[in-house]
């Protein structure tokens, strides 16, 4: 892992000093709200429903056992006792009082962490493939890049202040884990016969309320120029992006209003114009971050595991091939009945700490699905760790399957929400109870998002689900056929809208046409991408055209 | 409305007609001494980037930032470009030292890992 310099340190410090001061001055009335507004978000601190809410970053989704611990610690001693891992790797904390923030950013400096650019209009944390580093064929770790990402970007003079928020996220494999084609900066890193490392650019993908899949920029971009093209990017950005209207200021409606042609024109000459040989990035720094992330492992036979089916079943759905012979990479799935999606209490918190100390290399990632993930566990051990999670309930194998919902917080914390997400998630857990019937239906992501901010993903969503008001009422929209990976789509909308109670039914009409239909091993979406939405409109709203 | 510079003290410079680089074109600023340049509001930062935009096409004159920049922007400011930046009286009476240097380094100053002083593990 990334351990903190000198100067790391003192900056994470300082921003603690900072904030303190801020919010000093903002409690003796010296610092208007509009003002102070923009500072705590940009130390992602949000006023919700009940209470303040604090997003922590996890920067590119990679955890110590020691640093989620102090998370644990956190949530018992400033929240009551649990946190929410978000679709951006980030925890969010939705209890603590506002005077109580500085004390627990102080906390988190200790163990190397920040609350820095979690929220507010300046680059976020960088997203990436949750399997980093231990998954097969990678051009390279991208936590290398997304970490000199991290620090090119952390308190960026220029770009503080930016239109709107700016996601970036970055994958160096073919399959894309980190939904690259929906974020406002996507790069995908690949091995080039001439620069040895080059990059794909893309730019202007967002969900939201206008969703739009991202544009490739550029091909084959000299790893080496990274910073300069960024920097192209984002100047262009803050110097003409829209700032009349905070639903109009995204990048991709720039590139859209522009483009695209005229856009990566307007980049191309300010990277020509700006690029400074300061900004290249030096193989000594790319070669010294990748033996921070490396971690050694001997490939080793795989060791024989017991038949035991319910082992069997959890080994099949939750782990992963790892690149090194051996060991394989585990997927904890927060998705379990009566738990809100992503959430985990302090005490599960401390669990998975110590399994990590004692299987997985004191590691633990966070994913965009709101799982959580043991990169490197031998397979000698995995019997082990499956009894150990079994035992906590957090061996649930329904990883990719229909209950492993990815949902906002809803209406039940968050103040921007039309209708509430979790009791939603919970509504499929019980109608999708039997584990048989969801392995039957196959790979199938439910995604819910209590409004048209989109922070559940559900424009990407197999099935997605959008809370949208109606008169004071939460009702929901269904769209089907979504997708986050390569060649990403955007769900098309199957029909009216639908309260609370009719929600399940439908989704159960769509499933039950769906098992009648499809082809042998084929997946939901491809049966949506090769039937088309009409017929399973039909199916959804029991509507008889004969 | 005082106009500060990078060390806190107060300087008496007559501050131009406001340029605005999108619709005048930014070869006449370059060709001027003296340019000034606007926030809209607290949370507008469009014209740090048209800071950094003269400054890396080489003008070489004195940039002053006006608008409600506010003591949290000041080293934001100073670090793009800007020679001076005004503030309201009642921010110049709260100036202490952490808005002007809130941080005593900078990744952008310095991007280069191997050149931090990265302890052994």
């Amino acid at each position: 892992m990334y351990q903190y310099a000198a100067v790391d340190q003192n900056l994470v410090e300082a921003r603690v000093k900072q904030f303190r001061e801020q919010l000093e001055r903002y409690q003796e009335g010296l610092l208007p709200e509009d003002s102070f507004k923009t500072l705590r978000l940009q130390n992602g601190v949000y006023i919700q429903t009940h209470a303040p809410m604090l997003r922590v970053a996890i920067p590119y989704g990679t955890l110590s056992s020691t640093q989620l611990r102090k998370l644990a610690q956190i949530a018992r001693t400033y929240d009551k006792g649990y946190g929410h891992f978000t679709t951006r790797q980030n925890i969010q904390f939705n209890w603590p009082t506002l005077e109580s923030v500085p004390d627990i950013l102080e906390e988190l400096s200790v163990v190397q962490m920040h609350a820095i650019q979690t929220s507010g209009n300046c680059v976020r944390n960088t997203t990436t493939d949750p399997f980093a580093g231990a998954t097969v064929d990678e051009a390279i770790d991208p936590r290398v890049i997304c970490e000199l990402i991290r620090q090119w970007s952390t308190f960026h003079h220029e770009y503080a202040y930016l239109p709107r928020k700016f996601k970036i996220a970055v994958v160096a494999t073919e399959l894309d884990r980190a939904a690259i084609e929906v974020h406002d900066i996507g790069i995908r890193l690949k091995r080039h016969s001439i620069h040895g490392l080059a990059f794909d650019l893309w730019v202007g993908g967002g969900l939201g309320r206008t969703p739009v899949i991202g544009k490739l920029l550029f091909a084959d971009l000299p790893f080496t120029e990274l910073r300069n093209w960024l920097n192209a990017v984002l100047r262009i950005y803050n110097l003409y992006g829209r700032r009349d209207n905070k639903y109009k200021a995204r990048i991709k409606i720039l590139v859209n209003s522009v483009g695209l042609n005229t856009f990566r024109e307007l980049v191309s000459n300010r990277y020509h114009k700006d690029r400074k040989d300061a900004l290249v990035v030096k193989s000594e720094d790319v070669t010294t971050l990748a033996s921070m992330f490396q971690v050694n492992l001997q490939p080793e036979p795989e060791e024989y595991q017991p038949e035991i089916p319910e082992f069997y079943r959890w080994y099949k759905n939750a782990t992963k091939p790892h690149r090194v012979n051996g060991y394989r990479l585990v997927v904890i799935s927060l998705k379990r009945p009566d738990v809100a999606p992503g959430d985990l209490s302090a005490e599960l918190m401390d669990v998975v700490a110590s399994l990590a100390d004692r299987f997985s290399q004191s590691e633990i990632r966070t994913t965009h699905d709101q799982n959580l993930v043991l990169p490197h566990v031998h397979t000698k051990d995995l019997f082990s760790l499956w009894e150990a999670l079994s035992n906590q309930g957090l061996a649930y194998p329904n990883v990719g399957l229909i209950s492993d919902v990815i949902a906002c917080p809803g209406l039940d914390f968050c103040s921007l929400a039309n209708a509430p997400t979790l009791s939603l998630a919970d509504a499929i857990h019980q109608e999708f109870a039997s584990l048989e019937e969801q392995i039957n239906i196959g790979p199938l992501e439910i995604k819910i998002s209590g409004c048209m901010n989109a922070c559940g993903h559900h424009h990407i969503g197999h099935i997605g689900i959008l809370g949208v008001d109606k008169k004071g009422t939460p009702w929901y929209q269904l769209t089907v056929g979504g997708r986050d990976q390569k060649g990403a789509v955007l769900g098309e909308r199957i029909g009216p809208a639908v309260e609370h109670d009719e929600v399940i039914p439908l989704i159960r009409r769509i499933i039950d046409r769906f098992m009648e239909e499809r082809a042998p091993n084929e997946w939901f979406v491809d049966y949506v991408t090769r039937i088309g939405v009409e017929p399973l409109k039909a199916a959804a709203y029991a509507i008889d055209y004969a | 409305m005082p106009l500060i510079t990078l060390n806190g003290t107060v300087v008496n410079l007559e501050i131009p007609k406001v340029t605005e680089p999108e619709s005048e074109g930014i070869q006449d600023a370059l060709a001027t001494d003296v340019v000034a340049l606007s926030f809209e509001h607290a949370n507008d930062g469009r014209s740090f980037s048209w800071a950094g935009l003269l400054r890396s096409e080489g003008f070489s004159g004195t940039l002053i930032g006006v608008g409600p920049i506010g003591l949290d922007r000041l080293a934001y400011s100073f670090q793009v470009g800007f020679d001076a930046v005004q503030l309201s009286d009642h921010e110049y009476a709260e100036l202490k030292e952490i808005h002007l240097r809130p941080f005593e380094w900078s990744y952008q100053q310095d991007p280069h890992l191997t050149d931090h002083e990265i302890p052994s593990p």
